[in-house]
């Protein structure tokens, strides 16, 4: 186990000691699902690809694989990613 | 939501097509940078359609062009643009301006003057009389004062009980009221004889002070003395003494009455079900909006008519409210009759006793008959005349 696991694993046993939100104190992407109309993804790391029908965007956990249809970016900021269309997927690529 | 739109409205956008490779280098490096970038939309393989804000277009084009990126602008929107735009657009600028001042100063004066009189007097006297008392066409408002002209125009006119002045907008409709020629009713000490104050034939009097002047079942006519204020006193040799005193009596008679009445021909089931049919005219030729259905019951006809600063256009909209046949029963002959019939006797109770009613003729129009009808009443018709005593 590397130091920085170790951090980790520190961060995430403070965590739940203290029941503080893990998407703030380990960094991990939240993902918010309305419906199937919008997708709304919090700790991103960019976007690694944009077609019409499947997104995907870095974060810490892996790429996350957004497909549908009609898919357009609403909004892109540094936390915050939203993706509204017809959602039919999200899926986490490790 | 809205309140995004606002915001981004307010701070001024621009829709713009980044055409290249690495299309979503160029989202990452613009949000990277703190650049606010939205409605990304994908338009094909090379293209992408996305709004960013003014400020930041210079910024989108450098790291655009870092990644061999096209940016062209679709639109700009947004209120910062208006300052731009009104610099390149002096002329309407200027124009601009000049008509809100003209909307202003025109709103604020008086266009369209409306009398609306059942006096004797005629509406072009009134409007002259209203003129030089300062009340006319393209005068400010403001330099008007309502309750002065009001108050001077009803010095001037005491036939005049009432008149209101109202300001709608850049017209003035003036409600004139008449005073009632009310009969004059004299005090008990003045000497007075009474009249007839209507044709009639005498059925009833009632004589409390003075001297009967007509018999029972008399004919008399409006201005007739029916009794004379005076007491004929004499004494043993000496000449008769006339005394001047307040005649006092009742004196009914039978007068007659002829009036029109319009009565509907149906009875309606449900009063509130009705429609309206619009039809059109401008100048000779007539659109009608209805279905060409003439299944239907005509009720009232209201007629409007398009005016640009008083003036009329040769448009008129007919609003004809009416009921649907299957809302309506038609009433026997009887029933029309019985109807007018105490239509008449409500009104003319208040008058005096209804002896007869009497229909003479009727005519239908409309879905409205019209019936002219005879009323005889037995009613009080005696009026104060004060005694010239000179005569």
């Amino acid at each position: 186990m590397g130091k920085k696991d170790k951090i980790e694993e520190i961060k995430e046993n403070i965590s739940d000691i203290f029941e503080l939100p893990k998407e703030i104190t380990l960094n991990l992407p939240k993902i918010t699902i309305i419906g199937n109309v919008q997708v709304r993804i919090e700790n991103h790391k960019g976007i690694i690809e944009y077609n019409d029908d499947k997104i995907r965007i870095n974060s810490k956990v892996g790429i996350m694989i957004v497909t549908g249809e009609n898919l357009l970016i609403r909004n892109i900021i540094k936390e915050e990613v939203v993706i509204e269309g017809n959602i039919i997927n999200v899926t986490i690529d490790e | 939501m809205l309140i995004v739109k606002l915001w981004h409205y307010i701070r001024g956008y621009v829709i713009i097509n980044i055409k290249g490779r690495h299309l979503e280098r160029v989202i990452n490096l613009i949000h990277h940078n703190n650049i606010l970038i939205w409605d990304i939309v994908k338009v094909d393989s090379g293209k992408i359609k996305a709004r960013i804000e003014l400020k930041d277009y210079k910024q989108v084009i450098e790291i655009s062009n870092r990644l061999s990126c096209e940016v062209e602008i679709i639109r700009k929107s947004g209120m910062t643009l208006w300052k731009w735009r009104l610099q390149t657009r002096k002329f309407f600028a200027v124009a601009f301006i000049l008509v809100l001042l003209a909307v202003y100063i025109i709103s604020s004066m008086v266009i369209t003057i409306e009398v609306q009189t059942e006096t004797s007097i005629d509406e072009a006297n009134i409007l002259k009389e209203l003129e030089e008392l300062g009340l006319k066409s393209w005068v400010l408002k403001n330099n008007l004062n309502m309750n002065e002209i009001e108050a001077e125009f009803l010095k001037n006119h005491k036939e005049i009980d009432f008149m209101n002045i109202e300001i709608n907008g850049t017209k003035i409709t003036i409600d004139i009221v008449a005073s009632e020629e009310s009969q004059k009713i004299y005090d008990k000490s003045i000497p007075v004889d009474l009249i007839a104050s209507k044709d009639g034939i005498i059925k009833d009097m009632l004589i409390i002070n003075g001297t009967s002047n007509v018999e029972i079942d008399q004919k008399v006519k409006k201005g007739d003395l029916l009794v004379k204020g005076e007491v004929v006193t004499q004494k043993v040799e000496e000449s008769p003494e006339i005394t001047y005193i307040h005649a006092m009596a009742k004196i009914m008679a039978q007068t007659s009455y002829d009036k029109d009445y319009e009565i509907r021909k149906y009875k309606v089931i449900d009063e509130e079900d009705y429609k309206f049919n619009r039809v059109l005219h401008i100048g000779g030729l007539v659109i009608n909006f209805h279905n060409g259905e003439k299944n239907y019951y005509y009720e009232s006809n209201e007629e409007q008519r398009l005016k640009i600063l008083g003036n009329e256009l040769p448009i008129k909209i007919d609003k004809i409210k009416y009921y649907a046949k299957e809302n309506c029963i038609d009433k026997s002959k009887e029933e029309l009759e019985d109807e007018v019939k105490d239509k008449a006797k409500e009104e003319f109770n208040k008058i005096g006793q209804v002896q007869n009613i009497e229909i003479n003729s009727s005519t239908v129009n409309n879905n409205v008959y019209k019936y002219k009808i005879s009323i005889t009443i037995i009613e009080e018709i005696s009026e104060e005349q004060k005694i010239d005593k000179e005569e």
